[in-house]
C-alpha cells in the first residue's frame, strides 16, 4: 500500500501543488486576522478541477505553511496570524526586538517541521487501525461516539461551558434543514426545493469564518494597522543542528503533546502550544530566561501547534470527526473530491489517502526551503492593509460560495451564515462547536433513530453492547471530572472573597 | 437593552421557539409503528434542549455585566457592507458576477475609509475580473 502510494506521488501536479499550497499558506498565514481555516476554505474551489490527490495535498500545504506563516508576525510584530502562534510571539517578540528576528524565525521553522513529521508519522500508524476498529460500530456505538466527541468539544474546548454547549446545539439545528436522513422527508425547507439538500458545508464555513471576519474588521476598524508598526531588522543569522539538538527532549515531548491533544475534539492548537510553552519552562535550567528571548520557548510551542496538524486529521480521516475547524474545513474538501472520511475511507481509497499522508510528510521539504526563502516577503506581506485586503476577500467569499453547487441558494447561505457568525463572534461565542455541530449533527441523529428503531425505542441498545455502554461511562466520568474542576476552581475565589470580606 | 450578549442569547431563545412551534407544519410524518422515532423526534429535542441552554445562560449571566453593544458609526459601517453585498447578490443574476462583485468590493473598502479612487474601485475591480476569468477559463466555472 505505501509503495502504491509512493507511485501515486510522482506526479509533476502533486509537487505543484505541495509547493503553491505551502507558499500559500506561509503567505495568508503571516497576514493577522486570516487562518488556515479561512485560507483552505477560500481556496477550495481552484481544487474543483483537480484530481483528488494533488488537491488535497494542496489544501494541506496551505494548513501546514498558514500555521508556520502565523509565528511570523507573532515573531516580527508580537502580532500572532493565527491564534496559536500567541504563545511563539512572548519569546519570540522579545528575540526579534534583540536582533535575533531571524535566528527566531528559523528555530519556529525547524520546530514546526519537527512537530509535523511527528505527528505524520503517528497519523500514518494510528489512522487505519483506528477506521478499521470502526467497520465494526453499529449505529448504537456510533451515536455514542458522536455523543462523546461533542461532550468532549464542549467540556474541554476552553471557553465557557455554556456557550459552548449552545454552540453545539445550534449547529446541529442547521443540520437539521434539509431531507430527513432516515424518512426522506423536507425539514423546515419552507417548499423551497434548493433547501432540500441542506446548507452545504462549504458555503456556510465560507460565511462563518471568512465573511464574518469582513464584518468583524470593518466593526472594529482598527485605526492603527500592523502594516504601519515598526518591523524589526532581519540580521543574518544561522541555526545549527547542533542547537536543535540542544532542544530535542522540548520538541519531542511538544510534538507528543501536540498530537495527542490534536485527536481530541474541539481543542485545536492554541492550548497543545501553551501547555507546551508551560512544560518546556518548567524543565529548563534557566526558568527565568523564558519571557525574555529563550530559544526553547519558541520552539516548544512552534513544535506543538505544527503536531496538531496530523493529531487532529486522525479522528477526521478514521472516523468522520473532525478535530478542529480547520480540519472540519479539510473533511469537506475530501467529501467534494468523493473520498468520505469515516471507517471506510481506508478500505475504499487506501492508496490515494496513504499517497495524501506521504504527501505531507515530503512536504517538510519544500516548507523549509520556502519558509527560508519567504521571511523577508512575508514581512512586506504583514504590510497590507486591511481595507485593501477585506474587500478582496468579500469577492473570494462570493465565489467559494458560488462554485460549490454554481447555485446562488448557496452564495445566499454564504451571506446569512457571515451575519450569524459575525453576531456570534462579537457576543464571544466561540464558532468551532457550532461547526462540529452542523458536520456530526445529521449523523447523530441518523445512528440515534437507527439504534431506537432497531431496538423497538428501548435504550437498552446503548447498554447492551460493551462499546456503546464504555463511551457512556466515559461521558460520565468526563461531565464528573468537569464538575469537579470546576468546584475546585470555584473554592480557591469564594475562600479569598470572603478573606476579603 | 443589556448588551450585545443579552441580546444574541435573545436571539437564539426566539428562533428556537419558532422552530419548535412551526415543527409540526414543517415536518410532515410517516410512522414507523408507535415507537415515536419520526422525523420530529430529533429536532424536537435538540431545540428544547437549546431553549433550555438558551434560558439558563439569561438566567446565570442575568447580574453580570454584559459587553457593549458598540458605537453607532460601527453597526452603520458594517450594515453597509452587509447591504452591499446583498445589494451585489439581488442583481448577480441581472448584471453577471463580475459586476455585481466589483460593486460589493467596491462599498465594503469604502467603508473601511478608503477614499482614494485607485484603492477603493480600481483594486476591487482588478480582483472581481481576475477572479472572474480565472473561475470561467481555469476552473470552469459558469457564472452568472
Amino acid at each position: 500500500m505505501l509503495v502504491d502510494a509512493f507511485f501515486a506521488l510522482l506526479d509533476i501536479w502533486v509537487l505543484v501543488a505541495a509547493v503553491s499550497g505551502i507558499v500559500a499558506g506561509i503567505v495568508i498565514g503571516a497576514i493577522p486576522g486570516l487562518g488556515p481555516t479561512m485560507a483552505i476554505a477560500l481556496l477550495i474551489p481552484v481544487t474543483f478541477s483537480m484530481d483528488p490527490i494533488p488537491a488535497i495535498t494542496l489544501l494541506l500545504g496551505v494548513y501546514q505553511g498558514a500555521i508556520f506563516g502565523g509565528s511570523i508576525s507573532a515573531i516580527l510584530l508580537n502580532v500572532p496570524g493565527t491564534p496559536s502562534s500567541a504563545a511563539t510571539a512572548i519569546d519570540g517578540y522579545a528575540m526579534a526586538r534583540a536582533g535575533q528576528g531571524g535566528k527566531a524565525l528559523r528555530i519556529a521553522l525547524f520546530a514546526s517541521v519537527f512537530g509535523n513529521i511527528f505527528s505524520c508519522l503517528v497519523l500514518m500508524m494510528l489512522a487505519q487501525p483506528l477506521a478499521s476498529m470502526a467497520l465494526n460500530f453499529g449505529p448504537a456505538e456510533m451515536a455514542t461516539l458522536m455523543l462523546f466527541a461533542l461532550t468532549v468539544i464542549i467540556l474541554f474546548g476552553g471557553g465557557a461551558k455554556l456557550d459552548a454547549a449552545i454552540m453545539v446545539l445550534v449547529g446541529i439545528c442547521a443540520g437539521i434543514i434539509g431531507l430527513d436522513p432516515i424518512e426522506g422527508t423536507p425539514r423546515f425547507t419552507f417548499d423551497n426545493f434548493s433547501l432540500e439538500n441542506g446548507l452545504q458545508l462549504i458555503p456556510v464555513l465560507v460565511g462563518l469564518f471568512a465573511m464574518s471576519e469582513v464584518f468583524l474588521q470593518l466593526f472594529n476598524r482598527p485605526k492603527v494597522s500592523a502594516g504601519t508598526q515598526e518591523v524589526p531588522e532581519l540580521l543574518p543569522s544561522k541555526v545549527g543542528l547542533i542547537e536543535m539538538w540542544r532542544m530535542k527532549t522540548s520538541l519531542f515531548l511538544s510534538s507528543v503533546i501536540g498530537t495527542f491533544i490534536g485527536i481530541l475534539p474541539g481543542i485545536g492548537s492554541t492550548v497543545p502550544a501553551f501547555m507546551s510553552y508551560s512544560l518546556a519552562r518548567s524543565r529548563s535550567r534557566e526558568p527565568s530566561s523564558f519571557g525574555k528571548g529563550a530559544p526553547e520557548g519558541v520552539a516548544a510551542p512552534e513544535a506543538a501547534n505544527n503536531a496538531v496538524t496530523g493529531g487532529a486529521l486522525i479522528p477526521t480521516l478514521a472516523l468522520g470527526i473532525p478535530g478542529d475547524a480547520v480540519t472540519a474545513v479539510i473533511l469537506g474538501a475530501f467529501m467534494l473530491q468523493g473520498l468520505a472520511p469515516g471507517p471506510f475511507l481506508f478500505r475504499d481509497y487506501g492508496v490515494e489517502v496513504y499517497a495524501i499522508f506521504e504527501a505531507l510528510l515530503l512536504s517538510s521539504i519544500p516548507c523549509i526551503i520556502f519558509g527560508l526563502l519567504l521571511f523577508r516577503v512575508a514581512v512586506h506581506v504583514i504590510r497590507i492593509q486591511p481595507r485593501h485586503l477585506f474587500p478582496a476577500i468579500t469577492i473570494l467569499a462570493l465565489l467559494g460560495a458560488f462554485s460549490v453547487n454554481n447555485s446562488m441558494v448557496d452564495v445566499w447561505v454564504m451571506l446569512g451564515a457571515g451575519v450569524v457568525g459575525f453576531l456570534l463572534r462579537r457576543s464571544g461565542f466561540p464558532l468551532p462547536p457550532l461547526l462540529i455541530g452542523l458536520i456530526l449533527g445529521k449523523s447523530l441523529e441518523q445512528s440515534l433513530r437507527q439504534a431506537l428503531l432497531t431496538s423497538g425505542g428501548s435504550l437498552e441498545i446503548f447498554t447492551a453492547s460493551p462499546i456503546a455502554a464504555g463511551f457512556l461511562v466515559i461521558i460520565a466520568l468526563c461531565l464528573i471530572a468537569a464538575v469537579v474542576f470546576h468546584l475546585k476552581a470555584r473554592n480557591p475565589s469564594e475562600k479569598s472573597a470572603t478573606g476579603d470580606v | 437593552m443589556r448588551g450585545i450578549q443579552t441580546l444574541t442569547s435573545s436571539l437564539l431563545l426566539v428562533s428556537a421557539i419558532a422552530g419548535l412551534s412551526l415543527l409540526e407544519s414543517q415536518i410532515q410524518v410517516f410512522s414507523f409503528g408507535d415507537t415515536g422515532i419520526d422525523a420530529r423526534f430529533f429536532p424536537r429535542i435538540v431545540l428544547g434542549l437549546l431553549v433550555l441552554a438558551v434560558l439558563i445562560r439569561l438566567f446565570v449571566h442575568r447580574k453580570t455585566p454584559d459587553m457593549p453593544l458598540g458605537y453607532v458609526s460601527s453597526w452603520l459601517r458594517v450594515g453597509l457592507a452587509a447591504a452591499a453585498v446583498t445589494l451585489g447578490l439581488f442583481l448577480m443574476p441581472s448584471i453577471g458576477f463580475l459586476a455585481s462583485a466589483a460593486l460589493s468590493g467596491f462599498v465594503t473598502a469604502l467603508a473601511f475609509g478608503e477614499r482614494r479612487l485607485m484603492f477603493s474601485v480600481g483594486l476591487p475591480l482588478a480582483v472581481a475580473a481576475i477572479v472572474s476569468f480565472g473561475a470561467r477559463e481555469g476552473l470552469n466555472i459558469p457564472l452568472p
